[in-house]
């Protein structure tokens, strides 16, 4: 215990990685902010970079960004209606109108408070339980990550619009367009007519830049004269009775955005879908109806996101399987330093888990110093005339779709899925669920099929396993009811309506 | 408590452009076009179908599997939406196909994009990009600021430069 | 007298630019995997030595997809100047016979290949089958196996399909994406057995987490001496051997060759670094170290087992043949 202390004061006693973990947090709230611009992308760039420093510091910079970065998305989706990263998506849907409304400034506030919280939860759960969630998390089949996929498709519901079939029906064009390119798993060509760039795929960054920047910059463009909102910055910082109402909502969504973070392959994108969903259909009075700026709608999120960085860690320090893309790239980096990453770890280099633990608590401070002082300047951007702000935007989407994979090709991709956002936000087709489609898509696929070839191709045991898996049946009764609780009859009994 | 569940009144106006756009509201009357935004999509999920023919198939974990079952959603969907929108009266008076979908400001963006798009192999990113925002700026604020613009495209464009050339390595097109 | 010299500065200059040592500007290194994985982290570590050689900067970007198609018919576009590096695996050898590209390592030379990864046939450390001998024995009685797999040219599917054409057995197969989740699956009790390649499963057979039946070679490797070669239990993969995957560093055809040998006079001091063989041991693969007749008689020999096999069980959509890919010896 004294020893694990020990271990913990490490970035303490050094001022260079105190310097690094804080200017780590501010470059990664910058990077998490520009569309295109990844914490993957800019891991691995800093692996190379790293190389010849000391581990300990490289740890420092990376565990900064992590955070940072994760921040950062949200940012720019409550500002300008594009998510910087997939899981700022959620946050959009209810932060972007609070902008509108003139709330920039109080909705970036209260998502800066309540993710510090919600960073420190995850590493708490990081530090006091994390072979159990481990051990846990190894447990979830194909099968599981299938009904999770499936929880999340039900999200568009949510987020689909006033009408149902329309969201229906973008979110299945967007798992559609999710199946173009190569199958990874059997490597079978799917739509793409003998075309090298359709090989790839379709990068759902990509999509999701089109669909929500461009398209949100054309769609502006129709209400010309109208002016920006003007921003109200007094009370920015939430007061302790708005933070403790929040509360019982905070934990619960961190402890979901811990573990979906410690499933291997699941990340803070799905963590904060599903908490927003969650939070939509359990919260009883919300600050204003979801979907036009409850504030609960973007507490659920962000702390979901926020405590799947300390989920991801998770399986990766104690067993060598990476939680998300950023753990992976870490897992690199140790191995390039010299260390073994996987169970080994921590009876090898003990010190290595509660350093990580020590840089993370200290980016979450960095983290609500830093937010909380950027939060002006950041809301005057909308009341930047659109006229000017707008060929900005989309030129720094062009730039960050250009980032993704150095590819000409993907910036037209990018700028067609704007056009088509933009006719379909005319016709009432949300583009949320297109984007949800594109990022599900592939989860359901492969698992699905992984799920029926473990059952030998046969339907019987097939949904056999369904009923007779505890995780899979506590995940098919919560879809059930999940379906059953937005009927008529429920809500009445429950007093919604 | 209550600063949060704000004491800002639900001014009209303030209600964002986007969202009187994208919550469809059942109407009395069809949007100009919307049948043939419906039938777009029925033709999609039709060709999906088609195309998915093609796929490996005959077994329930085939590839084919969910292109197949996303097409017949679409499908359905799509087939749903075109039998209501049928329903519907069309509208007498207010805009025409084209001056729904595409007001002036939109259609000279949507050109400039197009042209941008043209533009960018040959005439590189820099150039390129400082066209396109001075050019956009410009004629959306009718001819005013023409200083201004430049100033605002040259600074945004350093730093954006300054950003992903320099920082993150991006060799830019 | 000026403009004499005027004209010799002038010619100075130009000459200069003509004559000037390889490399004058920054190199891009395309990584045809994506970020964590084998590839990636061979390719990163080895990259940041091989500049301090060349004195510029190799940048180096993932361009994935269509395992590996895109990032070939990428460099395959650019100029054969030195200045396009791929980081690409065994994976082109394949792409001809499946017919996903007419691009593959023909129209590329091998700057230096750093690594081999063997095949290693791992199952869960609580499985019933204890030696290679038992799952093989219970497949061929005809007990359903479950083993992971992934798209038809990685490492895993080769070997998959080696495994069932030697003993005519068959395995129901769960598809993954990579060897990393194959593993994952594999603690998490998914599925029964899988192929991978050493460099993702080592440090989890030296933890004990996994335990290793075979190696799919012909001696033990060093960084798992417990783990025995497959040809200690079976004589009838010796034909199909040595293969496994590869990683290397490659231009484009056409490339001049004092720019390739600078190339691979910077990449052979960086493998020779003190820094690189600790991190190549900590991986556990198989030093390769080769470059120039070498590199290509290896890589095809790597090509004709893989294409073979693949042709024969089924897999590849023509025969080798048609690309003039010679049947491996003895088989």
């Amino acid at each position: 215990m004294e020893q694990s202390f020990q271990y913990f004061l490490i970035p303490f006693l050094s001022w260079e990685m105190m310097l690094l973990i804080w200017a780590g947090v501010f470059a990664g709230i910058w990077v998490g902010a520009i569309p295109g611009l990844s914490v993957t992308m800019a891991a691995s760039l800093l692996i190379s970079f790293t190389f010849s420093w000391d581990l300990n510091h490289a740890l420092a910079l990376i565990c900064g960004v992590f955070v940072g970065g994760v921040y950062g998305g949200s940012i720019t989706a409550i500002l300008l209606n594009i998510p910087g990263a997939p899981a700022a998506i959620a946050t959009g849907i209810e932060g972007y109108p609070l902008a509108q409304l003139g709330e920039a400034g109080k909705a970036i506030g209260l998502c800066t408070t309540v993710s510090v919280f919600a960073s420190f939860v995850g590493i708490l759960a990081l530090s006091v339980a994390a072979p159990v969630i481990a051990n846990f998390s190894l447990k979830f089949s194909p099968r599981d990550f299938f009904l999770l996929a499936v929880m999340g498709i039900l999200l568009i519901g949510s987020i689909g619009g006033g009408d149902p079939v329309k969201g229906v029906a973008a979110g299945a064009v967007g798992v559609l367009l999710s199946m173009v390119g190569m199958d990874p798993s059997t490597g079978e060509l799917r739509y793409t007519f003998g075309n090298i760039h359709l090989m790839a795929g379709i990068s759902f960054v990509t999509a999701m830049i089109g669909l929500f920047g461009v398209s949100e910059a054309l769609t502006q463009f129709r209400n010309a004269g109208k002016k920006s909102p003007k921003q109200n910055l007094d009370r920015i910082i939430p007061s302790w009775a708005t933070f403790v109402k929040y509360l019982p909502l905070s934990i619960r969504s961190s402890l979901l955005g811990v573990f979906i973070g410690a499933l291997p392959g699941t990340g803070g994108d799905v963590a904060a879908l599903l908490a927003y969903d969650q939070a939509k259909r359990t919260v009883r009075n919300p600050s204003r109806p979801f979907g036009t700026g409850a504030y609960e709608g973007i507490v659920a999120p962000e702390t979901a996101n926020k405590g799947a960085i300390g989920g991801a860690f998770i399986p990766m320090l104690t067993l060598g399987i990476p939680g998300d893309a950023v753990t992976a790239i870490i897992i690199g980096a140790l191995y390039i330093h010299g260390l073994k990453p996987g169970p080994m770890l921590m009876i090898e280099t003990p010190h290595l888990f509660w350093m990580i633990v020590s840089c993370l608590s200290i980016a979450s401070v960095a983290l609500m110093v830093l937010g909380l002082v950027s939060v002006k300047p950041f809301a005057k951007i909308i009341e930047i005339p659109k006229e000017i702000i707008m060929p900005v935007v989309i030129i720094l989407s062009v730039i960050g779709t250009y980032a993704i994979q150095n590819s000409v090709v993907d910036i037209f991709y990018m700028i067609g899925f704007g056009i088509l956002g933009y006719f379909m936000r005319l016709y009432g087709y949300a583009t949320g669920p297109m984007v949800l489609g594109l990022i599900l898509g592939p989860m359901l696929d492969a698992n699905y099929r992984r799920a029926m070839q473990g059952a030998e191709n046969q339907l019987l045991p097939f949904l056999e396993g369904f009923v007779t898996n505890p995780i899979s049946l506590f995940l098919t009764l919560s879809i059930v009811f999940l379906v059953f609780s937005q009927t008529k009859v429920y809500r009445r009994w429950r007093g919604f309506e | 408590m209550s600063d949060l569940s704000s004491s800002l009144p639900e001014a009209p106006e303030a209600a964002p452009a986007v969202k009187d756009l994208s919550v469809f509201v059942p109407e009395a009357h069809r949007r100009p076009g919307e049948l043939g935004a419906a039938a777009l999509g029925f033709l999609l999920g039709a060709l999906g179908y088609y195309f998915a023919l093609d796929m490996t198939s005959g077994e329930y974990s085939s590839p084919s599997v969910f292109p197949k079952f996303a097409s017949a959603l679409i499908m359905a969907c799509t087939g749903v939406i075109l039998l209501r929108g049928l329903k519907k009266d069309k509208q007498k008076d207010g805009p025409g196909l084209a001056a729904f979908l595409l007001p002036m400001d939109v259609v000279v963006v949507l050109i400039l994009l197009v042209a941008y798009c043209v533009a960018l192999p040959w005439l590189r990113f820099v150039p390129s990009s400082f066209l396109f925002m001075v050019i956009g700026m410009v004629y959306l604020q009718r001819g005013k600021n023409i200083v201004r613009a430049v100033l605002i495209s040259a600074a945004s464009l350093a730093v954006l430069v300054a950003i992903f050339r320099y920082l993150f390595m991006v060799i830019l097109p | 007298m000026r403009k004499f010299a005027v004209a010799l500065c002038l010619i100075v200059v130009l000459a200069g630019a003509a004559w000037a040592a390889y490399p004058e500007k920054n190199i891009q290194g395309y990584v045809m995997w994506g970020a964590g994985g084998a590839l990636d982290n061979v390719s990163r570590a080895i990259a940041p030595i091989a500049q301090e050689h060349l004195g510029k900067t190799i940048i180096l970007q993932n361009r994935t997809g269509a395992t590996g198609a895109i990032a070939t018919t990428f460099v395959a576009n650019q100029p054969a100047d030195g200045y396009s590096i791929l980081f690409g695996a065994e994976n082109p050898n394949l792409y001809k016979v499946t017919d996903l590209s007419k691009i593959d390592y023909d129209d590329f030379e091998p700057a230096f290949l750093m690594m081999a990864n063997v095949g290693v046939v791992v199952v869960a450390k609580d499985s019933p089958y204890k030696s290679y001998k038992d799952l093989i024995e219970a497949a061929a009685s005809g007990k359903s196996i479950t083993m992971g797999s992934t798209g038809p040219g990685g490492l895993p599917y080769v070997a998959a399909t080696m495994i069932e054409k030697i003993h005519g057995v068959k395995f129901n197969k769960m598809q993954f994406d990579g060897e990393g989740p194959c593993i994952t699956a594999l603690m998490g009790g998914h599925i029964d057995a899988v192929p991978v390649g050493l460099l993702a499963a080592a440090s989890f057979i030296q933890s004990g987490s996994i335990s290793g039946l075979a190696m799919i070679s012909s001696d033990r490797v060093d960084s798992v001496p417990e783990v025995p070669a497959v040809t200690e239990v079976y004589e009838e993969y010796a034909p199909y051997l040595p293969w496994g995957a590869f990683f290397g560093a490659f231009v484009k055809k056409g490339t001049p060759a004092d720019v390739i040998s600078v190339l691979t006079g910077a990449f052979e001091k960086a493998f020779k670094d003190p820094r690189f063989e600790e991190f190549a041991k900590t991986m556990g693969g198989v030093k390769l170290g080769i470059a120039g007749e070498e590199a290509k008689k290896y890589i095809a020999q790597n090509k004709s087992v893989a294409a073979w096999l693949l042709y024969d069980a089924g897999g590849a959509k023509f025969s080798p043949e048609e690309f003039g890919i010679p049947r491996p010896e003895g088989k």
